[in-house]
């Protein structure tokens, strides 16, 4: 073992490699005026400006600072200065999300001068009540995950469950995520009591969405659940207080497999069409159900096999009563014992990296639809892929459709990769005719950008950006 | 059009991250710099020289990316050489008479210089290396060695035939190595005595040489012929001082030699130099050499893990005690003393189910082996390894250790050195597992 190399020195100039070009180009500087600033107020530390730094924390570059502050004060400082020296802002939370809609749409603050990124991944402290009060706060960098832990530290429930858990709350609010559990719980929205805010300006604000709440002259006009889905573009939520549940007493997970994914298709509407209420409900073609049952899930044989999820909630009777319900409509549905349904549902959580196990590159388009154009859509799908002769992988929500559409290029592939942006085009077209409206957690291309820039002058986004005027004249975030 | 989804799955299982907090040491930061060019390659050589490589990133990884290899070819790649202190001690890992020569004097100049107290951050060298294996029979033949690594050249031995190395490849080797074992093990336990090779590596004869004598005594218990050997430095050291060509050389003078030795085992007492035999060495061999090093490859074993299973195989067959107590051990001579008081375990990256398994065989003799809740690197690979090493102690603690075992003497050390101000001590899993008779 390297026992000598505890003795190899770190910086043997006379040994060390001639410098080249980007070595001197990038050579350590002093820290510049900006970062020293940035640095007195969340210490030099958490100030990263080095271009390795720069290029982990904004890949897409476009800054020129990223501060790192610990909690809601040190942010409201640096807001304050970015403010006061003109910076635009960019937000980063645990960096889980794509490039999403927003530099692309033409914001001018983008154009003008790098921006100083806000980095939320030290703001993390969970805070529980009492059992009773089914009240927890949480800092906007703490992970889905240990919310979700902590609230079941206290025996009650935290029902959105956006991607891989490791996503940050913030990301999740300013989204307003929900995963496979939004079926019956609804999105993060749902969940708000009150959010701390931060103006662009470093304005601190508790905004509030309790039903009894009265911040205006009547009841339902709250700040909250319009800053949830914002996507930070009118303030950056610092802390949250989340309404708990209570947990279920019993929790199912069902599996059913299918021939093709027209089967889960019938399936999922024969489900939605009953009078059962599932907790999520899941369906996945062949490739995803690959993924998540292989290796080791039993029955074998199905893996690898269209499929839908199914997990039903509630009281022990509620829960035999739908599971009853649910056998007439799904004949072939096997309960998973707990270890299998907890397997299948972190496979299934982490299926859009998972799919990348064949080690080509993917690039993911999301569609919506209702479920009664289900069907249409994955003909739609199936035509736009094949036409192309592109591979994809398609899984997704089914209860409220939306899918995810993996499309596989090949490594360094020019043509193949120009086909799957014409897919993505294609697939957008086909969103629009089953919708008449826009996933917003597609990636941002032409088309789409053509799409809004047509839509800038209705009267929506008109109010709408009206309203971003309000909490951000000068459109710094 | 990328692999990475992004999922940040690897985040909170990486040691690094969680000492550090910065995003570029993070997995996913890593995985973003690999192919930036424009980027300062000393900056570079310091971020993916961090990783510790404890491999539970790449486990994590739903995208079976193999990010651990991913960042040690580029830290390899950014890498610069080392100083003379560096050649030096690839210098003398290549010669193992003269490391045993220089660790006595090591040994005293470290022992002066810890009573003056001038000496806190090295770890402690054994009193004394651990004898060669086989030593006593004094026929042990040394590594032809090439030139450029100094190891001694020596033509035509005459202690063993030099009949031409087999063709067959790898997977063959490992074939036949698997069915020649079988035939001797068919005939009894042993019975027509089995020969082992028994690599300790620079640690196990540096810093452990208990647990290489533990191993020797295990072995020659269970009638297991420990073959002679002067095997240098698996080459590891090199690589990880910036020296590829001199690790590949250290490599190819071990090969030299294996390919002339009849044994059916090498058995390993740390698992990165199992991992280097495994994985690099067949990388490394020239041509002529290919055979040598797949034999290598397919009859290596970690004398830990190999143990344990043929613990758990007398036990299956009912035959616990009789292996338990009068082949393997003496009871009460681990270093728990009779109850095993206070015997925590730490998980290696390589090992990490044995101390289940450890635990369940140990618990039939009575003696409780404690898991800790959650596995925590000690960082030992890496440069940050005081500050990830200290979250191993924060993670060991509240299982009050009064000995910490593992079965990576890489481990062992840094752990030792993180815990010598709390008064636990560091064991070797083949000291509860076969421990040493009285004297």
């Amino acid at each position: 073992m390297p026992l000598f190399s505890f003795f190899s020195r770190k910086n043997d100039k006379k040994n060390a490699p001639a410098a080249p070009e980007a070595r001197r180009k990038n050579a350590a500087q002093p820290a510049s005026p900006l970062q020293k600033a940035f640095g007195e107020i969340v210490g030099p530390e958490n100030v990263h400006a080095s271009p390795a730094q720069l290029a982990v924390y904004a890949p897409r570059g476009g800054v020129e600072v990223a501060v790192a502050p610990a909690n809601g004060e040190e942010l409201a400082r640096c807001l304050e200065f970015s403010h006061g020296e003109g910076f635009p802002l960019q937000v980063r939370g645990a960096g889980t999300a794509r490039p999403v809609l927003g530099d692309e749409m033409g914001d001018p603050a983008s154009d003008r001068r790098p921006a100083v990124l806000i980095s939320l991944g030290r703001m993390r402290r969970i805070r529980t009540e009492q059992k009773c009060d089914r009240t927890l706060f949480a800092e906007a960098g703490a992970a889905a995950e240990d919310v979700s832990a902590a609230a079941a530290k206290l025996g009650l429930f935290y029902p959105p469950c956006p991607g891989t858990g490791q996503s940050s709350l913030g990301g999740s609010l300013a989204l307003n995520s929900g995963g496979p559990n939004a079926l019956k719980y609804g999105h993060a929205r749902s969940y708000v009591r009150s959010l701390e805010i931060f103006t662009a300006s470093g304005q601190r604000m508790t905004v509030r969405a309790g039903r009894h709440d009265a911040e205006f002259y009547g009841h339902g006009l709250q700040l909250a659940p319009l800053l949830c889905g914002s996507g930070a573009r009118l303030a950056i939520i610092g802390r949250a207080e989340l309404a708990l549940l209570p947990r279920p007493e019993e929790d199912i997970t069902l599996h059913a497999v299918f021939d093709d994914i027209y089967g889960c298709a019938d399936a999922a509407r024969a489900v939605m069409e009953s009078s059962l209420a599932p907790c999520a409900l899941e369906i996945m073609d062949a490739a995803s159900a690959a993924c998540v049952f292989a290796p080791g899930l039993s029955p074998n044989e199905a893996a690898g096999r269209p499929c839908v999820l199914l997990r039903l909630d509630g009281s022990a009777a509620e829960v035999s009563a739908s599971l009853g319900q649910t056998q007439k409509i799904l004949p072939t549905a096997r309960r998973l014992d707990p270890a299998e349904a907890e397997k299948a549902w972190r496979g299934r959580a982490s299926l859009a990296a998972a799919l990348g196990r064949n080690g080509q590159p993917m690039r993911f388009v999301h569609i919506e639809s209702p479920l009664s154009r289900l069907s249409s859509l994955l003909d739609g799908v199936a035509e736009v892929c094949g036409e192309q002769g592109v591979r994809a992988a398609v899984f997704g929500h089914a209860g409220r459709p939306r899918l995810h559409v993996a499309l596989y290029g090949i490594e360094g592939d020019e043509q193949m990769e120009a086909r799957v942006r014409t897919c993505e085009k294609q697939l957008f077209t086909l969103e629009l005719v089953l919708r008449k409206a826009m996933s917003s957690e597609s990636e941002m291309d032409e088309t789409r950008g053509q799409w809004l820039a047509a839509r800038k002058d209705s009267p929506e986004q008109g109010l709408l950006n009206g309203i971003r005027n309000i909490f951000d004249p000068q459109h710094r975030l | 059009m990328n692999i990475c989804q992004n999922c940040r799955l690897c985040v909170p299982v990486c040691p690094v991250y969680a000492a550090t907090g910065r995003e570029e040491l993070a997995p996913p930061g890593k995985l973003l710099l690999l192919h930036r060019r424009e980027i300062n390659p000393e900056d570079l050589a310091e971020i993916f020289a961090s990783c510790a490589e404890c491999g539970a990133c790449s486990k994590a990884c739903p995208a079976g990316i193999p990010l651990v290899r991913e960042f040690s070819l580029a830290a390899a790649e950014n890498r610069r050489c080392p100083g003379w202190p560096g050649r030096l001690a690839v210098f003398v890992s290549a010669r193992p008479r003269l490391a045993r020569l220089l660790h006595r004097a090591l040994y005293s100049a470290q022992a002066l210089l810890r009573r003056r107290g001038k000496l806190t951050g090295l770890a402690p060298l054994a009193a004394r290396p651990a004898k060669a294996p086989g030593a006593a029979r004094n026929d042990a033949p040394e590594p032809s060695g090439q030139e450029n690594t100094g190891a001694r050249r020596r033509s035509d031995d005459e202690y063993f035939d030099d009949r031409p190395a087999p063709v067959w490849g790898r997977k063959k080797a490992a074939k036949k190595a698997g069915a020649v074992r079988e035939a001797r093990e068919k005939t009894g336990p042993m019975a027509a005595k089995a020969r082992a090779l028994l690599f300790a590596g620079c640690l196990g004869t540096h810093f452990l040489p208990g647990a290489v004598e533990t191993a020797q005594a295990a072995l020659t218990r269970l009638g297991i012929e420990i073959v002679p050997h002067q095997l240098a430095c698996c080459g590891q050291s090199a690589l990880l001082g910036g020296l590829p060509k001199n690790a590949r050389a250290m490599a190819q003078a071990n090969l030299e030699m294996l390919g002339r030795l009849d044994f059916d085992y090498l058995f390993t007492l740390c698992p990165h130099c199992l991992a280097t035999i495994r994985q690099k060495w067949p990388q490394w061999a020239p041509r002529e050499l290919r055979s040598a090093a797949g034999q290598a490859a397919a009859k290596s074993a970690d004398i830990t893990a190999w143990l344990l299973e043929r613990l758990e195989a007398e036990a299956a067959r009912g035959a616990t005690e009789q292996l338990s107590t009068d082949q393997l051990s003496e009871e009460n001579r681990h270093p728990g003393g009779k109850n095993g008081a206070g015997l925590v375990w730490h998980a290696s990256c390589h090992g990490q189910d044995i101390g289940a398994r450890l635990s369940k065989a140990l618990a039939c003799r009575g003696i409780e082996l404690r898991l800790p809740e959650s596995r925590a690197c000690c960082g030992a690979r890496s440069p940050l390894r005081g500050e990830i090493s200290s979250l191993a102690r924060n993670s060991l603690l509240p299982a009050k250790p009064a000995t910490v075992i593992s079965d990576c003497p890489f481990c062992l050390l840094q752990l030792g050195k993180t815990f010598r101000r709390d008064g636990v001590g560091t064991a070797h899993a083949l000291e509860l597992l076969a421990p040493r008779e009285k004297a």
